[in-house]
């Protein structure tokens, strides 16, 4: 087995592209190794590992690059590092050669992962930007996180895969800026109810955005026995844009209840479970807006007994006033990915948003501390 | 309601990179014709598979045709099956929910009664907010009579909703006609309500001369009369008129490339920076190179254009007619299917560089590019190997293998200095794998959500035949210095092009 250095794993990568043998070389069309991005993913065993490399791969076609996955081994490997590269080429007709990217990936145990900065770094492509996808919580004591962390332009979280999302969402929104002031936060959840958002906010266009400033209940529902965050950052997006104001004390959890003042009077949100068929983790069901009178309207966003179908609907005074119905098909890792990385820098909704959640809620005792 | 106001939706910010426009209707003028089905429909199909149409959008497609809304789908589904055999039903279903057809005569001031009142139906039925577009894509001798009746019907409008009035090219045939249609449309619609379409500027490659000349720094620099050379731009094509022979023969090359394509790729290649990117910047800037462009006069005309006449030949291998041998045109026609211009610019900037734009049917190859040609460097360091110095060259490809060229000068590995050009290649298909935007998607989104900056306004639409005038007078007026047809098929046009390069270094690039 090749000794894990940045010479040999591009040593590797060369070879990959070379033809087998000379023969072949006339029949051989050629390849052209194309970088966009590079994108360092961790992996904390070798299932995930695998699923990662499958997300990379399809991922590729859109955005060419060199990606690195870094999967920690388990304690009883005797290796402590090794690698193994492969290259993943697209062709489509009228394009000329197939473009191919890299996939490197790194197994490492975890007292050698805690030292891997130095080689991540040194695989980077220069002058390429820099996206990190940590698919589980974020370990902000590590210092192999911290100084990769700090190097990147962006960090893909996913708060649906958090052992504890509301707690770790408070404490990244307290420490993040602070730690990582130079490099984006972001949310492959937020991404994730991006449709959701869109259809509230199109419920408000046009002629009906006067009913924002009358809001006076939400009603947003989730699937019993799966988790609230969507939820509730559907709430601080909503608060965070149309300026209501969290007066109460930081909350520890997040609460079935949220009152607000808005310039129009008191809006409450509640956040309630239903029982669902399909559940699928941390999903939305309903969002239900309910304005004051004169007349009072009803906007509502449900998905459907068939949960690819969600229907967009609003009412004024009890008359239908806009309904449509859309299929919502289930997005994968790679397309949540995919649709992240083709928008470029902050994003102030979503940073308003953090902004809210960390009025709303308490950072945990030791980032507090 | 105004995009503005649609915009105002505080729950939209963050959203807005989306560019969902807000809702409306599109009435299409000219439904039965090969637009309709070739581009215009597939274009808003792709956009409600990318979930880009508004929430609440619908279709009507008018024209003398007397068919049923059923039959006019039928016939669009039948169609993009034919070019797309892998067709979702299920999404087309979705999507064609949002049709209908509505036969009318142009000049049946009751068929736009019918279609108010349809439109009424559709606002209460659908919520499209009194929002309508106006696409007319009719043979342009009906455009004025169109646009006349949907003035007395009220359908211009804007009491309630935006109403937009799209117009297809040609957009006159001349600056006579062209003036005429402006004051036409001007009675109706204000400027503001117009969008004159050129599909080229809808290519994704065109807009990137903007973000590629001012979103760098290290371009613009460069980007004068002290460093360049000359300017090259080129859109070839390698096939013949097609089924348009009626319209080709009366139009010639001039009117259906240099007008339009030509000119505003000419207009972002050479224009100021604006100081923002709202439409009216671009368009000023762009307005101020059309009226820059130095006149031709009878004296220069020779030394300025050249025009051509493809004849009979081979074409990858096969043997191909000449523009006269082509059905329904005539055996003498003196229309060009070729032209070189030689424009010069009076701006500060360009004073002096040469802008060499050609076009022509059946040349070589299908291509469009602008080849930016830089001057020599000023002290030639390299005596010895002086003869094979090439220019350095910054080509913008805009189809096809969109995407950009610059090359330079490198020391070739060994022990003398031999100098060798190389070449730095920026490439749309590698660096970004997913196709493009077709023109009219982008086009058709811009349009329903009020941004007019791709779209050509009035003035500028006049200023480019202000400046083609004398070149299209004198050529309808005289016959041509060298006997038609002057260049044969697969060639790179006449060779009398060449005198338009004057200086010995200079020649036309081959693409």
């Amino acid at each position: 087995m090749n000794i894990t250095t940045r010479q040999a794993i591009e040593k590797e990568l060369n070879e990959l592209y070379k033809p087998d043998q000379p023969a072949q070389a006339p029949r051989t069309i050629g390849f052209q190794r194309n970088y966009t991005i590079n994108l360092v993913s961790y992996a904390p065993n070798r299932a995930v590992c695998r699923e990662v490399e499958a997300v990379l791969q399809e991922l590729s076609p859109l955005f060419p690059g060199r990606y690195l996955i870094l999967c920690l081994a388990a304690s009883e490997e005797t290796i402590p590092l090794h690698h193994h590269v492969s290259a993943h080429c697209i062709s489509s007709p009228g394009r000329g050669k197939p473009i191919c990217c890299d996939i490197i990936n790194l197994e490492a145990k975890a007292e050698v992962l805690e030292h891997l900065y130095g080689l991540t770094l040194s695989l980077l492509i220069p002058d390429l930007a820099v996206e990190i996808w940590w698919p589980e919580d974020v370990p902000m004591q590590s210092m192999f996180f911290r100084q990769i962390a700090d190097e990147a332009d962006r960090v893909w979280v996913d708060s649906a895969q958090f052992s504890h999302p509301e707690a770790s969402l408070a404490d990244l929104a307290v420490t993040w800026g602070v730690q990582f002031p130079k490099t984006v936060l972001a949310d492959m959840n937020w991404v994730r109810f991006r449709r959701w958002r869109n259809l509230v906010a199109e419920l408000f266009d046009g002629e009906w955005t006067p009913y924002l400033a009358q809001i006076k209940r939400v009603v947003i529902e989730y699937g019993e026995g799966s988790q609230t965050t969507r939820s509730f950052l559907l709430t601080c997006w909503m608060a965070a844009r149309l300026g209501w104001q969290y007066k109460g004390e930081p909350l520890a959890k997040i609460p079935a209840e949220i009152e607000f003042d808005s310039a129009g009077g008191a809006v409450t949100v509640v956040i309630t479970p239903v029982a669902a068929v399909d559940q699928k983790r941390d999903r939305l069901f309903a969002v239900r807006i309910f304005t004051g009178e004169s007349p009072s309207g009803v906007f509502t966003v449900v998905r459907d007994t068939d949960p690819q179908r969600v229907i967009a609907r609003s009412e004024i005074g009890g008359v239908e006033s806009f309904c449509r119905i859309l299929s919502f098909e289930h997005l994968g890792f790679s397309h949540l990915l995919g649709e992240g990385l083709k928008h470029w820098g902050r994003d102030p909704a979503w940073e308003s948003t953090l902004a809210m959640l960390r009025t709303i809620l308490k950072a945990s005792a030791v980032v507090a501390g | 309601m105004n995009t503005k106001e649609f915009l105002h939706n505080p729950l939209r910010e963050g959203l807005s990179r989306e560019r969902i426009p807000p809702p409306c209707t599109m009435v299409l003028y000219g439904a039965s014709g090969d637009l309709t089905k070739r581009k215009l429909v597939p274009a808003l199909f792709g956009l409600y598979k990318k979930h880009l149409l508004p929430s609440s959008f619908h279709l009507i497609g008018t024209s003398r045709t007397v068919m049923t809304s059923e039959t006019f789908k039928a016939n669009l589904k039948s169609f993009m099956q034919e070019t797309n055999p892998q067709l979702s039903d299920s999404l087309w279903e979705g999507f064609a929910q949002n049709l209908e057809y509505l036969p009318g005569g142009f000049d049946d001031p009751e068929a736009y009664e019918r279609l108010a009142a349809r439109l009424r139906e559709t606002d209460k039925k659908k919520g499209t907010l009194h929002n309508r577009i106006f696409y007319v894509s009719t043979p342009p001798n009906v455009f004025e009579t169109v646009i006349a009746n949907l003035g007395q019907a009220g359908l211009n409008s804007e009491a309630k909703g935006f109403s937009r009035i799209v117009l297809e090219k040609p957009f006159g045939r001349d600056l006579e006609s062209a003036q005429y249609l402006n004051r036409q449309v001007r009675k109706v619609f204000r400027e503001e309500q117009i969008y004159r379409i050129d599909h080229y500027l809808g290519k994704e490659t065109v807009q990137n001369i903007l973000v590629m000349r001012f979103g760098n720094s290290i371009f613009e620099p460069l980007w004068n009369r002290r460093y360049v050379d000359h300017v090259q731009i080129t859109a070839a094509e390698d096939l013949g008129i097609g089924t348009r022979a009626g319209y080709y023969d009366q139009s010639g090359i001039i009117r259906d490339m240099f007008q339009n394509h030509l000119f505003q790729v000419m207009c972002l290649v050479a224009m100021e920076p604006p100081i923002s990117l709202e439409a009216e910047s671009i368009r000023d800037e762009k307005l101020k190179i059309l009226k820059s462009i130095k006149p031709f006069t009878p004296e220069n005309l020779e030394r300025r254009a050249v025009r051509g006449q493809y004849g009979a030949g081979l074409l990858a291998g096969e043997s191909v007619p000449g523009y006269r041998q082509e059905p329904q045109i005539s055996e003498n026609s003196t229309t060009p299917t070729f032209a070189a211009l030689k424009l010069y610019l009076n701006t500060w900037r360009w004073q002096g560089v040469p802008f060499f734009l050609r076009s022509g049917k059946r040349l070589a190859k299908r291509a469009t590019e602008v080849a930016i040609r830089f001057k020599d460097p000023p002290h030639l360091l390299f005596q010895e190997t002086l003869m094979d110095l090439s220019p350095n060259v910054l080509i913008l490809r805009l189809q096809p293998d969109e995407g950009m060229t610059l090359r330079f000068e490198a020391k070739a590995p060994g022990m003398s200095m031999d100098i060798r050009d190389v070449k730095m290649d920026f490439s749309y298909g590698t660096s970004f794998i997913q196709d493009a935007p077709e023109a009219y998607e982008r086009l058709l989104l811009d349009c329903m959500l009020g941004d007019s900056t791709l779209f050509i306004r009035g003035d500028e639409a006049e200023a480019a035949w202000s400046a083609l005038m004398p070149v299209l007078d004198a050529w309808e007026n005289t016959p041509p210095d060298e006997p038609f047809p002057n260049y044969e098929v697969g060639t790179w046009g006449p060779d009398s092009a060449d005198k338009l390069l004057v200086k010995p270094w200079r020649k036309w690039r081959r693409l």
